[in-house]
């Protein structure tokens, strides 16, 4: 009777509201209600540990930076190179990281003398952005200076997914000349630490294996979710 | 974070997280659990560095296959299931960001 009782009343959320007193009042030694009430607040509790769960699902990467750790969401590196700075003559050609503080394509604030300037040994190269979902660091703005230390032109490039070959060709009315080429990028990937890897190659067989492994993982979860010996229904009762 | 370690991370996790609660049926969970492995830790690395898919989501659908996986795979009863796969997700989700981050 109790365990009948019990388990009619826990199976219906509303029956185990509505009956609670009239059990404690109809079987106050036997102790159905309390077993019920018992159910039924463990039933609750995992609802709302697992409603915190979730929640805090959303906020997971403020936490972590609210633990300490900076997370940045690595892609593969971008490089820049030059060729023809000498074409540009008397013209300075500069480099800046564009931020969002800097709306306009000519910064006044910047101090023009402390820029880089470009030449043919120029390399740059970035492959984190700041933040974890802040990618504003990855536009580089370069400015073309004239003799007299005026800005006169500028053009601005996204580092991402592809490395640019700048060839500078000269300066027309105030107007820098150039051709861009740019080659994908391939992002660094190792199977172990310390894996001696070094060319575009190399990575690009790594993120095959990265995929290979994947599908094989796959198969092997098809393969075991189609098996007819995988654990029976019958077991799980006694786990 | 290299192949290698993402698995044996992930792997580790799992043993914690999981086999309490599959120890009876530990055959079909070692077979699960590797194959979930060799899909997880490779997919993420490959969409965390290559795309700007949204991780939270993916953090919920790992959740959800997990759970799926042994409910109906490996027959943990269902709210141990639920128990086993939110706790190897946060736990690996934890792992992984703070490796590759």
């Amino acid at each position: 009777m109790r365990y009948f009782v019990c388990r009619v009343a826990f199976r219906n959320r509303f029956i185990c509201v509505i009956l609670l007193p009239a059990l404690y009042k109809k079987y106050p030694k036997q102790g159905i209600a309390h077993d019920l009430l018992r159910k039924y607040i463990r039933d609750m509790m995992k609802s709302v540990i697992l409603l915190v769960f979730f929640l805090s699902v959303i906020g997971l990467p403020d936490l972590l930076a609210d633990a300490g750790f900076n997370i940045r969401r690595k892609h593969a590196t971008v490089r820049v190179v030059f060729q023809g700075a000498q074409q540009l003559h008397d013209y300075r050609l500069v480099y800046y990281r564009w931020t969002t503080r800097f709306q306009d394509e000519l910064p006044p604030l910047v101090n023009r003398d402390v820029l880089d300037t470009i030449n043919d040994a120029s390399e740059i190269t970035i492959n984190n952005a700041r933040k974890y979902f802040d990618e504003s660091d990855r536009h580089a703005q370069f400015g073309l200076i004239d003799p007299q230390g005026n800005w006169v032109d500028s053009f601005r490039l996204y580092l991402r997914e592809v490395n640019y070959h700048v060839r500078l060709t000269g300066v027309q009315q105030s107007k820098l000349q150039y051709q861009l080429d740019s080659t994908p990028v391939v992002f660094e990937y190792a199977l172990w630490h310390g894996e001696d890897v070094t060319t575009d190659a190399a990575y690009t067989r790594n993120r095959w294996i990265f995929i290979g492994a994947s599908l094989m993982g796959l198969l092997l979860l098809v393969w075991y979710s189609m098996r007819k010996d995988r654990a029976s229904s019958q077991q799980s009762s006694k786990v | 974070m290299t192949l290698l370690s993402t698995c044996i991370g992930a792997f580790l996790i799992r043993v914690f997280t999981q086999l309490p609660f599959a120890f009876k049926h530990w055959r079909v969970w070692i077979g699960v659990a590797v194959g979930a492995t060799l899909v997880w830790a490779p997919l993420l690395t490959i969409l965390y560095h290559e795309t700007d898919i949204d991780f939270e989501g993916m953090f919920l659908l790992h959740a959800v296959v997990e759970g799926v996986l042994l409910w109906r795979v490996v027959r943990v009863r269902g709210w141990q299931a639920v128990w086993a796969a939110s706790l190897n997700t946060l736990l690996f989700f934890l792992y992984f960001l703070i490796g590759n981050g």
